[in-house]
């Protein structure tokens, strides 16, 4: 399927050389529903400022509205992180609002609980479904089950922005493919006072999701993550995952490729150490890229027109995916199963999250911002880009392949010990055994 | 007595003179000292200031450096000029429930601290430390049960909803102060009063208030902050965005990636100019009502 989206889209590049469309509309369905429909999410005014998932939610949501003037939309928009206190306070209160975004890692719970609606078959039904990307379900399935549909944009999570002029003089054409050549590189740039890698982990989620995510790939292979997930066997504790904190260990504390505070900064300190030129590269996710690009292009051409991506190089002893990346859809459109008590709401609610995650919000996105949702664009103009825009939407969809976001999964009570536990290990504190028989622990009793 | 007087007034000068020094000294370490502390508490609000002058990029940069030549007032263009961050709107919101807040607090305090005080009845001690648990209480552990009860009586996402939480949660610290305050009154004022043929409710409004002012003083600030501040409560009990307090706007300003912190610092100190000048007017009384806190309290 990963290969067919992926042909999906270089078709798309090819057409849109040739072809410009406009943003597809709304689909104008008649619906019977009069009333009123309550709507929460986290797409606030700030966070869709150069943010393109949000401002296609925030524009799509604005259209459907405006072709279902009789339906009143109730929005509550509050901010990510008080958006998901809200909405746990309000699962347990059971009284959630009638289309929400439910969390990847709150899926099953919340299915066992009765708080969202089961919409396998709804979802197959779908007039979009042929154009689905149905890999980004997985976070949102249990027991076979769908419950929700992706949404907002499909960004990577793990990606490297190198400054290709700086490599080139390091005796680099493109980034390493191997730590083994990123530690030959760092010899060359300690000599020049620079560092060669920019990360931060200050916030302590980030070496989960920007970096541990992507390696641990690379040494487990996903059927350890999927084993995880459906708790059938596989555990934190097993050799390959070990390994990959190993080797993270090493990376972070035995070679001098990384800044030295890397644990005390955080991904807004790591990427001006890559745009002042203090590095040679750094490594965050999407919404890193988005902010170095914006920032560069605004005050440093030359340096934005060398700009470079590229996947993690491998480590010596892993044996999985050395192309893999980190990608996927956290939230998905769920809707709580009291709608469907009234058949002419619960239509009215899955139009809403099948335009949501539709051709017109993929199109407004891909159109504006050269990012991929759900659904398939379809004939997108691309011309109208920068190369350095096309550059990373290849990367991201097309020239790389994927694997898990793992805190899209699972507990995040798991993930606040583990995220804790690798600080700590990277401060010296704790053994790698350590941090997965912790990590073990905290998954046995939480999950 | 002369001679003895003599030897004292050659003492004093030369230790006069010591001490002079010695007295200088100490009294230029303590206000360097002094200083430095003033510098500490003034400077956040400096840093805010002209950080509100900067955009993103540059205070992401470097975040303490002052922007000379190239400050910028786009930060207070932007929010004033965007309906979504409806700062207006919250800050109304959050006068009218925090003024309301506190008036009820400090009636409700006094009349429950004064009585809890001087009058003896079976169930009084019992009722004084249910109202001290108040304060023992962690706010997030009865969010989930607050929100389901102001649901089921269809009381949240209104204008007065948060009035209920904070008059509540506002009463134990306000009683503790009043009950304590109102023991070192002496009684025999309300026996006077009482043989003057003073009634209950004279005494209590017209002899009894007026001397707890320090007190009621120190309630009303210390609730003002609480109030104003409050934030898990008007989370999860209001939805509507035009009901949310100040607290709640700020998070606006929240990526989930990342902050806009100079847009952040200029919505803050819009949103606190209002009780920064406020603070200024009634600067005299506050401090007075501070320090009474500090010495009954």
């Amino acid at each position: 399927m990963k290969k067919l989206f992926a042909l999906v889209i270089s078709l798309a590049l090819v057409l849109v050389s040739v072809s410009a469309f406009a943003a597809t509309p709304v689909a104008n369905t008649d619906l019977a529903y009069k009333g009123t429909l309550t709507l929460m999410h986290f797409s606030t005014s700030e966070e869709s400022e150069g943010n393109g998932g949000s401002d296609g939610f925030r524009t799509t949501i604005a259209n459907w509205q405006a072709a279902h003037p009789d339906i009143t939309l109730e929005q509550d928009v509050l901010a990510n992180a008080e958006y998901k206190t809200t909405i746990a306070t309000r699962a347990a209160a059971n009284d959630l609002p009638d289309v929400f975004l439910l969390q990847g890692m709150n899926t099953i719970s919340w299915a066992q609980g009765g708080l969202v609606l089961d919409l396998t078959d709804i979802i197959a039904k779908s007039p979009y479904y042929a154009d689905y990307n149905t890999a980004y379900f997985t976070p949102f399935t249990t027991e076979g089950k769908i419950y929700g549909y992706p949404v907002l944009t499909g960004g990577t999570c793990t990606v490297v922005i190198y400054d290709k002029a700086m490599w080139k003089e390091a005796g680099f054409d493109s980034f390493p493919t191997t730590w083994a050549d990123v530690e030959k590189a760092s010899e060359y740039f300690e000599g020049k006072g620079i560092d060669t890698i920019a990360f931060g982990n200050g916030g302590k989620w980030q070496m989960n999701s920007d970096f541990i995510s992507t390696l641990g790939n690379r040494y487990t292979g996903p059927e350890w993550f999927s084993s995880l997930i459906a708790k059938s066997g596989a555990a934190f504790t097993d050799e390959a995952f070990v390994k990959a904190l190993t080797e993270t260990k090493r990376l972070f504390t035995e070679t001098k490729i990384f800044n030295d505070d890397f644990n005390t900064v955080t991904n807004e300190d790591a990427r001006e150490y890559f745009i002042s030129g203090d590095a040679a590269a750094m490594i965050g996710g999407n919404w890193d890229e988005a902010y170095i690009w914006q920032t560069l292009k605004d005050t440093n051409e030359e340096k934005f027109n060398n700009m470079g991506f590229a996947v993690l190089p491998q480590p010596a002893d892993a044996t999985f995916a050395p192309d893999s990346q980190n990608i996927g859809l956290g939230y998905a459109i769920a809707i709580n199963p009291k709608v469907a008590e009234d058949a002419d709401k619960l239509a009215a609610a899955i139009d809403l999250a099948q335009e949501l995650t539709g051709p017109a919000f993929s199109s407004y996105v891909a159109e504006n911002y050269a990012l991929g949702g759900l659904t398939a664009a379809g004939d997108v103009d691309f011309s109208k880009f920068d190369p350095i825009t096309v550059a990373f939407y290849n990367w991201s969809y097309v020239d790389t392949t994927t694997c898990e976001i793992y805190d899209s999964y699972i507990s995040s009570a798991v993930w606040d010990v583990f995220n804790t536990d690798v600080q700590s290990m990277l401060n010296g504190e704790l053994t790698p055994e350590q941090v997965a028989e912790n990590a073990q622990a905290a998954y046995v009793a939480n999950y | 007595m002369s001679r003895k007087q003599k030897v004292e007034s050659n003492f004093k000068p030369a230790g006069h003179g010591h001490k002079s020094a010695g007295h200088y000294a100490g009294k230029i370490a303590i206000n360097v000292v002094l200083w430095l502390f003033s510098l500490s508490c003034i400077f956040p609000l400096f840093w805010m200031f002209y950080s509100s002058l900067k955009l993103k990029r540059q205070f992401n940069a470097d975040v303490i450096s002052i922007p000379f030549g190239n400050a910028t007032l786009q930060n207070y263009t932007d929010i004033l000029n965007n309906a979504d961050y409806h700062l207006g709107e919250s800050m109304l919101n959050s006068f009218r429930t925090t003024g309301i807040s506190i008036v009820l607090i400090v009636l409700f305090s006094f009349i429950v601290g004064y009585i809890l005080s001087r009058i003896r009845f079976k169930m009084n001690r019992p009722l004084y430390l249910m109202f001290l648990m108040g304060m023992l209480i962690p706010i997030h552990s009865l969010l989930v049960p607050m929100y389901v009860l102001f649901r089921n009586l269809g009381m949240s996402n209104q204008w007065y909803t948060l009035l209920m939480p904070y008059v509540a949660f506002g009463l134990p610290m306000g009683i503790f102060l009043v009950e304590g305050y109102v023991k070192g009154i002496p009684i025999s004022l309300e026996e006077a009063a009482a043989i003057d043929g003073s009634s209950f409710s004279r005494t209590l409004w017209q002899i009894i208030m007026p001397l707890c002012r320090p007190i009621l003083v120190t309630v009303a600030i210390i609730q003002i902050f609480s109030c104003w501040n409050e934030f898990s409560f008007a989370l999860v009990l209001i939805q509507n965005v035009h009901l949310q307090t100040v607290p709640l706007a700020l998070t606006q300003f929240k990526g989930q990636f990342g902050s806009d912190y100079p847009l952040q610092m200029t919505a803050m100190l819009i949103t606190m100019s209002p009780i920064v000048v406020l603070y200024f007017a009634f600067s005299n009384q506050i401090i007075k009502g501070m320090v009474a806190g500090a010495v009954k309290g």
